[in-house]
């Protein structure tokens, strides 16, 4: 049996450190409220800023940076964390928001050994922009404390914990400040002194607590696992210093949270398939006048044809968007969630026909979107009902599964019929008609007159009488010679075609339009 | 000689760089293209089919059949399961048309332009995405002036964009386009329009084949009282139901009826010419093989009669 701890060190910095990588090169102490400093990585401690000073005395060095503590990204870097562990072992205790531990057993031959593992986890660690420590022990609480007392990775053999967690301090396993003052005044500063205590003795002057903490520090508690449950819920959240206004810079920002979030699908095998994008706008921002105030949100939801963890597409697929529909203020925050899938698992076929790629596609239709505008991009699908042209559009997606009746129906050619197809204006396009005898004999049209040869009708439909757009129309088939004059260049020239139409007298209106021409 | 041993120099100093001097029926014979059918076997029997990886154009006026071949060649692709895309310029394509035609509706991506210029773009995105089996782009609607600004180095773009690709790039236009760029360009004309009317006489003792016969026929086996008329140069007709005398209008005049006793077992209904049993029951149009990369048309193939139906449920015309 044995164990794995992953231990991030100064975390509430690390967990800043995510969304700002460059803040690890130079001092950075992190204040909560205006009062206090309550952590600062090794380039500010070095410069003498210290957890637990003031503001104002940490501002007296001149060239440490001041950020301010955010709950939401420390939120968001324990689930990293969880998702790390999860990557590795179904069985993970969340033991603190720095802290999780794993048990390897029956890991061995997905893992391998732990000189093998450990490695792979700090890799994993550093993908997900942590710096982790990583210890394996064949006891819980002996791999929790090698993590949390030595740095990089540590493998404890079994049988070897009291010897080797033997130098590590006493703070180390978190004991009361009047235990280990009693222990410090007694000289016993290290695991090592304190395991070598009596037990009987110890249990007299500490108590039970006392003989605890004496296996705690020789590794030897037995403290049971306790599992977390895996959490499905991705997010990421990002706090801005300063408004954002520019796409440009907008689109930045949102590409570093979405290859945290595509990182942390990936240690899960998992992908995305829905995306929704929640910023929050300032609400102070000016509006012009005679405009109403801007929202102090802006949504964005996302729906993928097939999952996906390409950071890449979904980043350009989200600037399109914003393009197509900017936020209305400038951003003072910006939070993604995923909703995760299984990722795709597709296998080419030889004699399958070709497809376009999913994210490809994707990408292509969110172009053509912002190209022709909202409701003009995607599959058509027939309206059940007797309205002529009477359709709507659907969000295209190829990569369904054939649904039933996806074919057509009731009018679908057999055999070697071949149907004559309709050209619809949209609008309708008004005409001109003399009538002789109840026939439409001559129309006029965009500059043309056409005399009729042929006419079939006329045909009376309406409907949805009991709403205002309703309608109410007697339908012609009509065969027209149509004189066009044609410009060359010095002759006019007249010729003649044979073009059918279908035209309709609107009953409600008296009006006559072309419906549409059969070609 | 001369000429030989030049060619001989000139083979083998650039052998290495064009090996195919050194072959020269690769030269002779064409790339292997694969064709696609039409739909329509008459035209596929000339033309071998609309070919892969290159620009059909099909260019005819208005009612010349270019729309009804485009969605037969739309309906053959989407039923062998390609995604395909209809890049409308004119907004004006028909989704109960394709449809019936047998097209598969949710392999298809439509895009309503609201002009040429929108359709080219378009077009161009769809092109350089890949993956689509047919793009039809349909400049039907589009106004020639617009039509004959657009350059002749969009349509080598066209051309480069589906080179060496499973696409085919399918435009329907008023007039050519692509021209030289294009691997086959057809040209058609609407021939004439079939339309049927009542025939001059009808009998009842016949099978009834005309709708008013057979309305005739439905009321007599009521029971009613049968009579025999004459319909002389009506314009309209309609029946009684209980006299079963047709009357005949003149236009806008007062009705005239004329009621002719006879025998019940035989009525004549002559010189009748209804509009509600008109019907337009579809079109022939020929093509014509204007340019193909791949085979000369023979004289005789230069001409294809095809031939669509009109298929609407509310063309019944029965009368209850």
């Amino acid at each position: 049996m044995s164990f794995a701890c992953i231990y991030i060190p100064n975390f509430i910095f690390q967990a800043a450190a995510r969304s700002e990588p460059e803040l690890r090169s130079r001092p950075v102490a992190i204040v909560e409220g205006k009062t206090l400093v309550v952590a600062a990585n090794l380039p500010a401690v070095k410069t003498g800023i210290k957890p637990g000073m003031t503001v104002t005395q940490a501002t007296q060095v001149i060239s440490v940076a001041l950020r301010p503590r955010a709950p939401a990204e420390e939120r968001i870097a324990h689930a990293a964390l969880l998702d790390l562990g999860f990557s590795f072992s179904p069985r993970v205790e969340d033991v603190a928001a720095d802290t999780v531990v794993l048990d390897l057993d029956g890991l061995e031959h997905l893992l391998g050994l732990p000189e093998e593992a450990a490695p792979r986890m700090a890799g994993r660690a550093a993908q997900l922009g942590f710096e982790a420590h990583i210890a394996v022990a064949a006891g819980s609480e002996a791999a929790l404390q090698a993590a949390r007392g030595f740095t990089g990775i540590t493998i404890i053999p079994p049988t070897q914990e009291r010897e080797r967690l033997g130098v590590l301090p006493l703070e180390v396993l978190d004991p009361h400040a009047e235990l280990l003052e009693i222990l410090h005044r007694w000289g016993i500063r290290t695991l090592g002194a304190l395991s070598a205590l009596p037990v009987a003795q110890l249990a007299e002057r500490l108590g039970q607590e006392g003989v605890k903490l004496q296996a705690q520090a020789r590794g030897m508690s037995g403290r049971p696992l306790v599992p977390a449950q895996p959490d499905l819920r991705f997010e990421e959240v990002m706090e801005l210093d300063d408004p954002i206004e520019q796409l440009e810079s907008l689109a930045f920002a949102l590409g570093v949270l979405l290859n945290r979030l595509c990182a942390r699908l990936k240690v899960r095998a998992l992908a995305l398939r829905e995306l929704f994008v929640e910023m929050k706008l300032d609400a102070h921002s000016s509006a012009e006048p005679g405009e109403a105030r801007p929202a102090a949100k802006y949504e964005k939801r996302l729906r993928l044809p097939v999952p996906t963890g390409n950071a890449m597409a979904l980043l350009k697929l989200l600037q399109l968007h914003l393009e197509l529909c900017p936020p209305a203020a400038p951003v003072t925050q910006i939070g993604i969630k995923a909703e995760a899938a299984k990722p795709r698992a597709l296998q080419d076929g030889l004699f399958s026909p070709a497809a376009p790629d999913p994210e490809k596609l994707e990408l292509t239709l969110a172009r053509l979107t912002k190209l022709v505008g909202e409701g003009k991009v995607g599959t058509p699908e027939i309206a059940n009902t007797h309205r002529p042209d009477a359709f709507r559009i659907r969000c295209f997606n190829p990569f369904e599964t054939d649904r039933k009746g996806a074919n057509a129906k009731n009018g679908a050619p057999a055999g070697n019929e071949k149907l004559t197809a309709l050209r619809f204006f949209r609008p309708p396009v008004q005409v001109k008609v003399e009538t002789r005898n109840g026939l439409p004999v001559r129309l006029f049209f965009a500059g043309r007159r056409g005399d009729v040869v042929a006419a079939a009708g006329p045909w009376r439909t309406s409907g949805d009488w009991w709403g205002e757009d309703g309608w109410n129309r007697e339908e012609w088939d009509v065969g027209l010679k149509v004189r066009r004059r044609t410009n060359g260049l010095e002759t006019i020239q007249t010729s003649v075609d044979l073009e059918i139409y279908r035209i309709y007298r609107d009953l409600q209106s008296g009006g006559w339009f072309i419906d549409s021409n059969y070609d | 000689m001369q000429a030989a041993a030049l060619r001989t120099q000139i083979e083998s100093a650039l052998g290495t760089k064009l090996p195919t001097l050194h072959t020269p029926d690769a030269l002779r014979e064409p790339p292997l293209v694969e064709r696609v059918p039409s739909g329509f076997v008459e035209l596929d029997a000339v033309t071998g089919g609309l070919p892969r990886g290159g620009i059909t154009e099909i260019y005819g006026p208005v009612s010349s059949g270019r729309t009804s071949l485009g969605l037969s060649v739309l309906a053959q692709r989407t039923g062998h399961g390609d995604v395909c895309a209809w890049v409308d310029a004119g907004d004006s394509f028909d989704p109960g048309s394709a449809q019936r035609m047998g097209v598969a509706l949710h392999r298809l991506l439509w895009v309503r332009c609201r002009d040429l210029e929108q359709s080219v773009q378009a077009a161009s995105l769809i092109l350089s995405s890949a993956g689509f089996g047919l793009v039809v782009l349909d400049l039907g609607g589009v106004p020639l002036r617009a039509l004959h600004r657009l350059p002749l180095s969009l349509w080598f773009r066209f051309r480069r964009a589906v080179e060496h690709t499973p696409t085919l790039l399918l435009v329907l236009a008023p007039e050519p386009c692509a021209k030289s760029c294009a691997s086959l360009i057809l040209r058609l004309r609407l021939d004439e329009a079939s339309w049927s009317t009542l025939p001059d006489t009808a009998t009842f003792d016949n099978p009834p084949t005309s709708t008013l016969t057979s309305a005739l026929s439905r009321l007599r086996e009521r029971g009613g009282p049968v009579s025999r008329w004459v319909d002389e140069g009506a314009s309209r007709a309609c029946v009684h139901r209980r006299s079963l005398t047709l009357q005949s209008f003149s236009d806008g005049a007062a009705p005239a009826r004329r009621r002719v006793k006879g025998s019940p077992e035989t009525t004549m209904v002559r010189n009748y010419v209804g509009r509600h049993t008109r019907l337009l029951h579809g079109s022939h149009f020929s093509a014509e093989v204007i340019r193909s990369r791949f085979q000369r048309p023979t004289e005789a193939a230069s001409q294809i009669h095809l031939r669509t139906e009109i298929n609407y449920p509310r063309r019944s015309c029965e009368v209850s």
